[in-house]
């Protein structure tokens, strides 16, 4: 009963006008952020952020989650039509994707990419309203010691999952842990590696460095590569599936929400592992895997919709544990924290109209974009039309308003080109992104329940092995740890066998 | 020698070693009760550790295969965009966010992208009007004024 009266609570919150406005131009937009590639949700949530100041904090949030969900739905529409992903967890879209639009088919992709987001999309919300409470209401025990454990559990997942060796994510995350010490010291007030800025009194904020390293570094290497793009140029009608493709879709679109959901839990780049997942499940399933590659179209369904079951459910860390489990959600912690609310155990009890309001927003939102998608899919396809010499720069140019406007300082735009420097040459030298700015925004929390820790252990660290939940998360670690040290071990001995 | 793995490792490493610097210049506490310089100090010791193993990699890797790396397409638009932004930067706030916005992007869409002077010129017009309008009027965000304070 509890459930359905805070579900009524957050209807009441997200049903007042300025919430239905807020949610269905949050959507719009991040639509049109979806299917433009070079302009992802990261930058568009930096962007909007000072804009939410003025709002109230649930308008806020509901805003912002509203671009993200809906960037996830417009990333198909680029990569069915263009063969280009406007979001990673689109990637593999493409693969089936564009090849139905090459055989005339473009509309029931786009069609069943919509209904299975909207379906796979909603089961996540029912999930994210089932779990979060719970897990917050476990957490809400958990002392600093676990909360330590906790995160290094995170941060080696992190780095597990990133591209590439987990050494150089590694050294991207303790990196971003270092850096995240800049500023005030929270315990004692002294002052950190500020060098005399006052700017940087308040430490390193995510906005500049996330715009800097995900917008900024994504145009540089876009105008590197000198990105082309050409639209398949087809009529695209009939967007409702036939019957056929719906017996084909189903079963993909069940097993992509479950798969999206679970996957989406983990810290991480969760939405594109969910989707690849989904479309290797599938291929195996299949009773012609033969068709795969070649416009199968449980192909398209399957990844689509766990894509959009692992956004709901990436909320799912971020609300209960106060722990971002991927760059988006960062951000959101970053707007949420402005507001003065700290997400977490407490989240629950504290604000609970935010909570339930946020989540039912969802539910709305979802709606919305299955009604918006299908119809305003020939605007989508002329905004993609604008070539990207004419984008980059206006994309640039938001890049500089949003990061100026959240506190009026051009310092903010000076370290985003900093960071945005770094971040094209860290990608040249093949470093991921992810573990670094999610540790940036992890790093002074995990430090202050160290201190905490070690203070209440008096300076004994056994307290991280002694206690049952925090020995649990340590373990966890150090089996991840294990499994990629050992099997970067392997590939190097192999190497080696090979050349003697 | 894998040159990536080099350029990196050895970056990270001169930033490990600036930490431990300026980590040793705060207090440091004891275990029993760690102050400002310790947590910094630690994490520093193990971005050196992490970042020298990643050199000794890199120059013990004995595969003569690595390509010459074919990514060098454009770079030059790359610095040149840099360039801009920066001296965006540098006149936002004397010169006010119409005009330099202005500015940068003639210079973007005629120098970077190679689109016609009118074109440059008009969209440029257009789009630093309207997003100055939207945000210091509409959303009352405020940006710089600068030469057009009056």
């Amino acid at each position: 009963m509890d459930t359905l009266q805070n579900v009524l609570l957050g209807f009441g919150v997200a049903l007042q006008p300025v919430n239905l406005l807020v949610c269905f131009l949050g959507v719009l937009f991040g639509t049109a952020v979806g299917v433009l590639p070079g302009l992802g949700p990261v930058a568009a949530i930096s962007l909007l952020l000072p804009i939410t100041f003025q709002m109230s904090p649930v308008s806020a949030i509901i805003m912002l989650a509203g671009i993200y969900y809906g960037a996830m739905y417009g990333g198909s529409t680029t990569s069915i039509l263009v063969n280009i992903p406007g979001e990673a967890a689109s990637i593999v879209t493409c693969l089936d994707g564009y090849q139905m639009a090459r055989q005339g088919r473009a509309g029931p992709a786009l069609g069943i990419a919509a209904f299975g987001s909207f379906i796979a999309g909603t089961a996540g919300i029912i999930g994210l309203m089932l779990m979060a409470p719970l897990l917050g209401r476990a957490a809400v025990r958990i002392g600093p010691p676990e909360y330590v454990a906790l995160m290094v559990l995170a941060l080696t997942l992190v780095t597990y999952l990133s591209h590439g060796p987990p050494l150089k994510a590694l050294i991207m995350a303790v990196a971003g842990l270092l850096i995240g010490t800049i500023g005030v010291d929270p315990i004692s007030g002294v002052l950190r590696f500020t060098f005399g800025s006052v700017t940087l009194m308040d430490g390193i904020g995510i906005v500049p460095v996330a715009m800097g390293m995900f917008g900024v570094a994504e145009i540089f290497d876009n105008l590197e590569k000198d990105i082309r793009r050409e639209i398949y140029e087809t009529k695209i009608r009939g967007l409702f599936p036939t019957l056929r493709d719906w017996a084909e879709s189903l079963g993909a679109i069940i097993r992509g929400a479950i798969v999206g959901f679970f996957a989406g839990v983990l810290p991480g780049p969760s939405a594109t592992i969910a989707a690849f997942s989904s479309y290797a499940i599938e291929k195996r399933l299949s009773r012609h895997p033969e068709r795969f590659g070649h416009g199968a179209i449980a192909g398209v369904a399957g990844p689509e919709s766990a894509n959009n079951a692992a956004s709901a459910a990436a909320f799912i860390p971020l609300l209960s544990l106060g722990i971002p489990a991927n760059i988006v959600m960062a951000l959101l912690m970053g707007a949420l924290m402005i507001h003065g609310i700290q997400p977490g155990p407490l989240f629950f009890s504290q604000h609970p109209d935010l909570f339930w309001g946020v989540v039912t927003s969802m539910y709305i939102g979802n709606l919305m974009l299955l009604v918006l998608n299908l119809p305003l899919i020939g605007m989508w396809v002329s905004v993609l039309r604008v070539p990207y010499g004419v984008l980059f720069p206006l994309i640039l140019l938001f890049c500089l308003i949003g990061v100026y406007s959240l506190n009026n300082n051009a310092t903010e735009i000076f370290i985003m080109l900093v960071f945005g420097l770094a971040g094209y040459l860290l990608r040249k030298l093949a470093f991921d992104g992810t573990p670094f700015l999610l540790a940036l925004v992890l790093g002074p929390i995990f430090e202050n329940n160290l201190r905490q820790s070690l203070i209440i252990a008096k300076g004994d660290f056994s307290v991280f092995l002694v206690r049952p939940l925090s020995l649990v998360f340590i373990v966890a670690a150090g089996l991840v740890l294990a499994t990629s040290v050992s099997s970067g071990l392997r590939k190097r001995w192999r190497q080696l066998e090979a050349e003697v | 020698m894998r040159r990536r793995d080099f350029i990196g490792g050895l970056a990270f490493l001169l930033l490990a070693l600036l930490g431990v610097r300026e980590s040793l210049r705060l207090p440091l506490g004891s275990w029993q009760n760690p102050e400002p310089g310790l947590f910094p100090l630690l994490l520093s010791l193990l971005l050196a550790a992490m970042a020298s193993a990643l050199l000794a990699s890199a120059v013990t890797w004995r595969r003569p295969a690595e390509h010459p790396e074919a990514m060098d397409s454009h770079p030059g638009k790359v610095w040149w965009t840099l360039a801009a932004l920066l001296g965006f930067y540098v006149l936002m706030e004397p010169a006010g966010f119409l005009l330099s916005s202005f500015l940068l992007l003639v210079f973007l869409l005629r120098a970077i992208s190679r689109q016609g002077w009118p074109l440059s010129v008009g969209v440029s017009a257009v789009a630093a009007l309207s997003t100055y309008l939207v945000f210091d009027r509409l959303l009352k965000l405020p940006l710089p004024k600068g030469l057009l304070a009056f």
